[in-house]
């Protein structure tokens, strides 16, 4: 049962606690998990009804994440009653993160495997039953033909009350929501061949379809279970990308009387003026001003610049940038969900919603009353000719164009592409990208952490007499001093073999130790005390000891082994621009390393989703491949997003590929699948209407028997099902992907 | 052929036996979890 909102977690971390319910006066706020939704619609339906409920004030709802993020007046409409609201629509809700969503799922499972296994096992003993009675024709011996008529039913039975279950809850819900989808269809094609099998039996007349229904419900559960087995594996890994930025918890930090105390608080109760603790290797969670002396930023996640940024105190430090040096105060300036790095996810999460509904009400419009006009038209033209007749034929009509092998057309392919593509070391995260994907081309490339692996040094300038491994070794222990990304770097790129005395560090300027009696500085040309000589001096760091330099560093950037492979098999596909937040100097090397033609830098987040604009406007499927969270807004707007292995969670949150593997490797054989996917697709759809259209004539004509209708029903699924099967899933085995990044 | 009239029968009782362990099975998770087992016989520690 769901729990009832629990007091704010004070002193608690939130990440612990069930529901985030944090009650601040008039207003809580909680994540609750949504089930059973299928689709974008869905959450939009949902989203909906949540928000027409008096006392929320807010109400959003996530497909990829299956969560809802409701704000809600505790006075006026408690915990419960939203959740009953949600169950009210036909879906199963729980507070979010609790132990309860395990097992759920376990739950669901369970009951899929049995009505699965249940429809499959009854169907093949209604075929062995019905089998001699096709064969046998009219030679059957007069007594035995019910028997087995009977004991069809018998079997068949079962199949109706418990594995079919799921189909008429899914058109139960269609209905209520006035959109009739393929649930509809199926339990209209279901009910009607059981419903005129009974008939038939009663009045000892016409065919018997029991054996079609039972193949039919245990094909369809048969495709939804695998489906459904991989939207939950591929949920763990996006659940990871939401909860990092759905909830969490910021140390606030207030001046009491006997000193500085502290209290852990929710980020979304933070309001602007709130002073903020921000540890060694946190993200910062609002945007403010900073309030201690000096603070040392990484804001690659925003800007893609991989160099650190220094600030002093009162300066504005972003929502999303991690501090690398030692800890600071914040002084809130704007709420989390006004802060930059939330803003950007906002957006990102708002673009995915609307296609799945056009879908749907295609469905809806068309595809349903179609298939009842012709049923019925069926009947009412062959009413002269008498019922029986007429019912028969309606039947016939009703089965054979069931859109059996169309339904199954998309989504078994599209859950055999999950699969694909997850032993490729990629992510599925939105099934409709794939088309895009295999059509795209306009290929934007990000460089830092895309293209090419930041922060990696090379010796330029050493001084005669000196290895590179010991300079190296040096700037090692020296660094150990140090807490930043590129300290990180070159602390791995020498043995620290040398103790360290009187260490110090500089932020943003550099480290100096004594090492053997000799004093080293290590840094860049001002704090060596060598002169900024040239333009490259930004990224060229010295080594020197009383006796002067050492040697001299590149900070540069390794280009990925696979980056020209990928570039390349692009290029093929259409055009290939890089757009990098770095500097333009550094883009346009880059870019000519890799023969790609145009390139920009300096490039802000919202010039990277103009770019994207430019280019769908003059007609180009836009795929976008980047990491950071200045890809983000990029990314909801591209047709196709991929985040690459490491990317920030606003990138993953908004990505329709997300990359597990490392390297681009994994880029260029999804672009490779996904075409051969889409190809299977088409020649499925192609197969299915052309089998519809063919045997739609038949069966109104009456030249359909039994026999015919059930082979010809499961054969084009069996068709279908098979050349998703052609498709192959698990190539290279790649190693399941890991919980954490 | 009046065998069947017996036999028949007795495959619907047996389907129904059958019908009843299989959903003794899945309810109770014997299918959450077919590689572990399998697995485990390669695994190195003796947990």
């Amino acid at each position: 049962m769901p729990p009832s909102i629990s007091p704010p977690p004070v002193g608690a971390d939130s990440a612990t606690a069930g529901a985030t319910g944090a009650a601040t006066g008039q207003r809580a706020s909680c994540v609750v998990d949504v089930f059973d939704m299928h689709c974008a619609a869905c959450a939009v339906t949902v989203e909906q009804a949540l928000r027409d409920q008096p006392g929320v004030q807010s109400a959003r709802v996530h497909y990829a994440t299956q969560r809802a993020q409701i704000s809600f007046d505790p006075t006026q409409v408690s915990l419960d009653k939203l959740l009953l609201c949600i169950e009210r629509m036909g879906y199963s809700a729980d507070a979010a993160g609790s132990e309860n969503r395990a097992e759920i799922v376990r739950r669901q499972r369970h009951r899929r495997i049995w009505g699965f296994g249940l429809a499959t096992f009854c169907a093949m003993q209604i075929m062995m039953l019905t089998l001699p009675r096709f064969l046998a024709g009219a030679d059957i011996e007069p007594e035995l033909a019910p028997l087995l008529d009977w004991s069809a039913l018998a079997l068949v039975l079962p199949v109706m009350w418990w594995s079919a279950r799921p189909f008429y809850q899914g058109a139960a819900r269609e209905l209520r929501l006035r959109r009739p989808g393929m649930d509809c269809a199926i339990t209209l094609g279901i009910v009607t061949a059981f419903a005129g099998s009974v008939w038939h039996l009663l009045a000892n007349t016409g065919a018997l379809y029991f054996d079609s229904v039972a193949m039919f419900v245990a094909l369809l559960l048969g495709v939804r279970w695998l489906e459904w087995e991989q939207r939950e594996r591929n949920q763990s890994v996006i659940q990871q990308a939401a909860n990092a930025t759905v909830r969490g918890s910021a140390l606030l930090v207030r001046d009491g009387l006997d000193g500085v105390n502290m209290r852990q608080t929710p980020v979304d109760d933070l309001v602007a003026g709130d002073r903020v603790w921000v540890r060694a290797g946190e993200a910062i969670p609002v945007d403010g001003l900073l309030d201690s002396e000096v603070a040392v930023c990484d804001e690659s996640l925003l800007t893609g610049e991989a160099v650190s940024v220094r600030h002093q105190r009162g300066e504005a430090v972003v929502a999303g940038a991690i501090n690398r040096g030692a800890p600071i105060t914040v002084r809130a300036t704007a709420t989390a969900a006004a802060s930059t790095a939330q803003r950007l996810l906002l957006l990102a999460d708002n673009a995915a919603k609307p296609e799945a509904l056009a879908f749907a009400d295609v469905v809806a419009r068309f595809f349903m009353p179609a298939l009842l006009l012709l049923a019925v038209g069926t009947f009412v033209a062959l009413l002269p000719a008498g019922v029986s007749t007429a019912t028969e034929r309606a039947i016939a009509v009703l089965i054979i164009s069931c859109p059996c092998a169309l339904a199954l057309a998309a989504p078994a392919a599209q859950a055999r592409a999950f699969a694909g593509l997850l032993s490729r070391g990629v992510v599925l995260r939105r099934a409709s990208a794939l088309e895009r994907l295999a059509r795209g081309n306009a290929f934007l490339l990000d460089k830092t952490g895309t293209l090419s692996d930041p922060a990696v040094a090379q010796v330029t300038e050493l001084r005669p007499g000196v290895t590179e491994s010991y300079a190296l070794s040096i700037i090692a222990a020296l660094e150990q001093a140090a807490n930043h990304p590129l300290a990180v770097a070159l602390r791995g790129s020498g043995a620290v073999v040398e103790s360290v005395t009187d260490a110090a560090w500089l932020p943003g300027q550099g480290v100096s130790g004594t090492i053997g009696g000799r004093a080293y500085r290590f840094g860049r040309g001002s704090y060596v005390g060598r002169c900024n000589d040239d333009n490259r001096s930004e990224r060229r760091l010295w080594l020197t000891d009383d006796q002067g330099t050492v040697c001299s560093l590149d900070l540069s950037e390794r280009l990925r082994e696979d980056a020209p492979m990928l570039v390349r098999q692009l290029q093929a596909s259409g055009r290939v621009e890089l757009l990098s937040g770095d500097h333009p100097e550094r883009a346009s090397f880059v870019a000519s390393t890799l023969g790609i033609e145009v390139s920009e830098g300096s490039a802000s987040p919202e010039r990277k989703a103009a770019r994207v604009q430019r280019l769908q406007q003059e007609g180009s499927t836009v795929v976008m491949i980047g990491d950071g969270i200045n890809d983000s807004v990029g990314f909801a707007g591209a047709d196709v997003a991929i985040a690459v292995h490491g990317a920030t969670d606003a990138a993953r949150a908004s990505a329709d590929l997300i990359c597990e593997r490392p390297g681009l490797m994994p880029i260029a054989e999804a672009q490779i699948y996904a075409r051969r996917v889409v190809r299977v697709v088409r020649w499925n759809f192609g197969w299915a209407i052309a089998y519809n259209l063919l045997a739609i004539p038949f069966a109104i004509a009456g030249a359909v028997n039994p026999l015919v209708a059930s082979v010809g029903m499961a054969g084009s699924s069996a068709i279908v099902l098979l050349n998703v099967m052609r498709l192959g899933g698990d190539r290279a085995k790649f190693p399941e992907p890991s919980r954490g990044r | 052929m009046e065998s069947l009239f017996i036999l028949v029968p007795l495959a619907l009782v047996l389907a129904v036996i059958i019908g009843a362990a299989f959903w003794w099975s899945a309810t109770s998770g014997q299918f959450d979890d077919l590689e572990r087992q399998g697995r485990s016989v390669v695994e190195d520690d003796d947990r």
